[in-house]
C-alpha cells in the first residue's frame, strides 16, 4: 500500500490544537467574568459558524451518497470526518454554556420581556425553553444517527468490499437528505432566526442550506488542495476533478447570491414595518461596508474568476477561490448573527476572534482525529464500475 | 469558399473520410490524427462524445468570448433601460423609494444577461460554423447518412499542409476504420 503523506503529523497537531482551544476557552471565560453578555455573543457567533460547517459536511455526505458522483470520492472522508458523530457531539457540548444563559441571547427566553411583549407572548407556545430543548435533542439525535450509520457502512466497505453497502447508504441518504433539509430549516429558525423573534423569513432554511453546502464544499476542497502534492491526494487531483469542483463552487456561489438577494428584494419591495428592521440593523454604521465585502468575496470574485474553464482546471486558482469563499463565510456569519445582538452598529470585540480560535481549534482537533480513523480516500468507487462507464 | 486543390488526374479532392463503428475508435483516431500533426480535420458522430474535442485538440474559444460579451451587453442594456425609464423618462414615487432603486433592477438585469448570452451562444455558434449550410462535400461520401444514426466519421481535409493523397489515405487506414473513402470537392 502506498504511503499516506497527508496528515502524517496529526498526533502532535491535535495536542497543539487542544491546548490552543483550551487556552482560548480560558480567555473567553475571563471575558465572560468581566462582561458576560458580549462574551456569550462572541461564543454564539463562533458556535454558529462551526455548526454551519459541521452540518454542511453532513449534508454533503448525504448528497454524495445519493449522487454517487466521481468528484465525491476524494472528498467523502473529509465530509464524513467533519460531519460525523464526534463533531456533532462537540457542537452539543459547546452549546451548554449558551443554554445556561439563554435569556442573555434569546429575548423570548426571558419571562420579563415576554410579559410585556404581546407578540412574543403569543409565540410562547412554540418558543419556550423546554420545547426548545426537546427540539434541540431531536435534531441532533436524527443527525447523529444518520451520520453514524453512514460512516460505519462507508468504513465497513473498505474492509469487506461488499458493494451492497453502497446501495444501503444510497437508500438511507435518499430519505436522510430530505429529513436533513427539513430539520435544518427548523434548527436554524430556532437557533439563529429566533435571535430576532419578531421577524421571520420563509427563505431562511434554504438560505442556510446554501451556506452549509458552500461552506462544506469549500472547506473539503481546501483540505484536499492544500495537500494536493501529497499521497493519496496527489493521484486524485486531476484537471477533471478540479473542473467539477470549480463548477460546483461557481454554481453554489451563484445560488447563494440568488437566495440572498431574493430575501432582500422581497423585504425591500414589501417595505413592511415588521420585516424591514432586519436590514436596517444590518446596514447602519459600518455594517453596510461588511455587506458589500461579503457580496464581493462570496459572489463577484468567485463568479468572475471561475467563469473561465481554464481557471477551473487550475489547482492554485481553485484553492485561492476556496479561501476567498471561506473568508466570506466567516464575515457573512458575523453579519447575520451580530446585528441581532449588538444594536449600536458595527462592533468587533476582543472576545470575537478568541471565540473563533477556541471553537475552531477544538473542532479541528476532533476533525483530524476522525480523519485518521479510515483511509483518506475510499478503496472503492462511488458508483458501480458498469454504471460509471455508462455515464460518460 | 472552395477547399479544392488540383490533383494530377481524376476529380478534385476535398479530403479522405474514414468510417468507424465505435465512438471510442473515433476518439482514438482523432487523438492519433492530432498527434500526427494534422490541423484541418473534422469528426462526425450521431451524438456528442465525451473527450472528443480534447482528443482533437480543439482549442477554439471564440464562442465563450462571444457569450461573455453578449452577457455584459445584456446586463448594461437591461440595467440601462430601467435606469432611463425610472430616472429620466417617467420618474414615479413608489412608496417613497428613490427613483434609482437598484435592488429592483437586478432580476431584469439578470434576465437580460442570460437572454443576450444565450442568443450570443446560438448565433455565435451558427455563424462561426458557417451554418446554415445546405450542402457540404462530405454529404456525397459513401455511407455518410449513417453519421446521424450509428457510424462515426473522421475527415482529413486536402487543405491541410500535411495532406498528401496517398500518405493520408494510408494513415487513415492504419487507424483501424471500417472503410476509407475519397471525398470529392464540390464543383465551383
Amino acid at each position: 500500500m502506498a504511503v499516506v503523506q497527508a496528515f502524517a503529523e496529526t498526533g502532535r497537531a491535535r495536542a497543539a490544537l487542544n491546548l490552543v482551544g483550551l487556552l482560548a476557552l480560558g480567555g473567553l471565560l475571563a471575558g465572560f467574568l468581566d462582561q458576560p453578555t458580549p462574551a456569550l455573543q462572541s461564543f454564539l457567533y463562533a458556535w454558529i459558524l462551526f455548526l454551519v460547517l459541521t452540518l454542511g459536511l453532513l449534508g454533503l455526505t448525504l448528497l454524495g451518497h445519493v449522487l454517487k458522483a466521481q468528484w465525491t470520492r476524494p472528498l467523502m472522508r473529509i465530509f464524513e470526518a467533519g460531519g460525523g458523530v464526534p463533531s456533532l457531539a462537540l457542537m452539543v457540548v459547546l452549546f451548554v454554556p449558551i443554554l445556561l444563559h439563554l435569556p442573555r441571547l434569546y429575548i423570548w427566553a426571558d419571562p420579563e420581556v415576554v410579559k410585556q411583549d404581546h407578540i412574543l407572548h403569543l409565540k410562547q407556545m412554540y418558543l419556550n425553553v423546554p420545547f426548545f430543548l426537546g427540539r434541540f435533542a431531536f435534531f441532533f439525535g436524527v443527525w447523529m444517527l444518520l451520520s453514524g450509520l453512514l460512516r460505519r457502512s462507508s468504513l465497513r466497505q473498505d474492509h469487506t468490499g461488499d458493494p451492497k453497502e453502497r446501495d444501503y447508504r444510497t437508500n438511507l441518504s435518499s430519505v436522510g437528505l430530505a429529513a436533513f433539509c427539513i430539520l435544518v430549516t427548523f434548527a436554524v429558525t430556532d437557533w439563529i432566526m429566533s435571535l430576532e423573534p419578531h421577524w421571520f423569513s420563509s427563505v431562511y432554511g434554504i438560505w442556510f442550506l446554501t451556506q452549509m453546502a458552500v461552506t462544506g464544499l469549500a472547506f473539503a476542497t481546501a483540505v484536499v488542495l492544500i495537500q494536493a502534492n501529497k499521497r493519496p491526494y496527489a493521484e486524485e487531483v486531476t484537471p477533471k476533478l478540479l473542473k467539477d469542483l470549480g463548477t460546483l463552487l461557481f454554481a453554489f456561489s451563484m445560488f447563494w447570491a440568488y437566495i440572498t438577494l431574493s430575501q432582500y428584494l422581497i423585504i425591500y419591495s414589501a417595505n413592511l414595518p415588521e420585516f424591514v428592521p432586519y436590514y436596517l440593523h444590518r446596514s447602519k454604521e459600518g455594517w453596510q461596508a461588511v455587506m458589500w465585502i461579503v457580496a464581493a468575496l462570496q459572489f463577484f470574485v468567485p463568479f468572475l474568476v471561475l467563469l473561465s474553464p481554464a481557471a477551473k482546471r487550475n489547482a492554485r486558482v481553485v484553492l485561492g477561490m476556496v479561501l476567498v469563499i471561506l473568508t466570506a463565510r466567516v464575515v457573512d456569519t458575523f453579519w447575520i448573527v451580530m446585528p441581532a445582538l449588538r444594536h449600536e452598529g458595527f462592533e468587533l470585540r476582543w472576545t470575537d476572534p478568541i471565540a473563533l480560535v477556541a471553537v475552531g481549534a477544538l473542532w479541528f482537533s476532533v476533525f483530524l482525529g476522525q480523519l485518521r480513523k479510515g483511509a483518506l480516500v475510499p478503496s472503492y468507487l462511488p458508483m458501480k464500475e458498469a454504471d460509471s462507464h455508462a455515464s460518460h | 469558399m472552395s477547399h479544392a486543390i488540383e490533383v494530377a488526374q481524376g476529380p478534385k479532392v476535398y479530403g479522405y473520410i474514414a468510417e468507424f463503428e465505435e465512438a471510442e475508435q473515433l476518439v482514438a483516431a482523432a487523438r492519433k490524427t492530432a498527434e500526427a500533426g494534422y490541423k484541418d480535420f473534422d469528426a462526425f458522430s450521431p451524438f456528442p462524445i465525451h473527450g472528443l474535442p480534447e482528443a482533437m485538440r480543439f482549442k477554439d474559444a471564440r464562442v465563450p468570448w462571444i457569450i461573455f460579451f453578449c452577457g455584459v451587453i445584456g446586463a448594461i442594456v437591461g440595467y440601462g433601460l430601467q435606469y432611463y425609464v425610472t430616472v429620466f423618462d417617467y420618474p414615479m414615487n413608489v412608496g417613497g423609494r428613490p427613483n434609482h432603486s437598484w435592488v429592483q433592477y437586478i432580476p431584469i438585469t439578470f434576465e437580460c444577461t442570460v437572454l443576450f448570452a444565450a442568443l450570443g451562444a446560438v448565433v455565435g455558434m451558427f455563424g462561426l460554423n458557417g451554418l446554415p449550410r445546405p450542402y457540404h462535400p462530405v454529404f456525397e461520401a459513401k455511407n455518410f447518412a449513417r453519421a446521424s444514426e450509428d457510424r462515426f466519421f473522421l475527415v482529413i481535409e486536402a487543405t491541410d499542409g500535411k495532406f498528401d493523397a496517398e500518405g493520408t489515405r494510408r494513415f487513415l487506414e492504419s487507424l483501424g476504420p471500417a472503410e476509407v473513402n475519397l471525398v470529392e470537392a464540390e464543383e465551383v
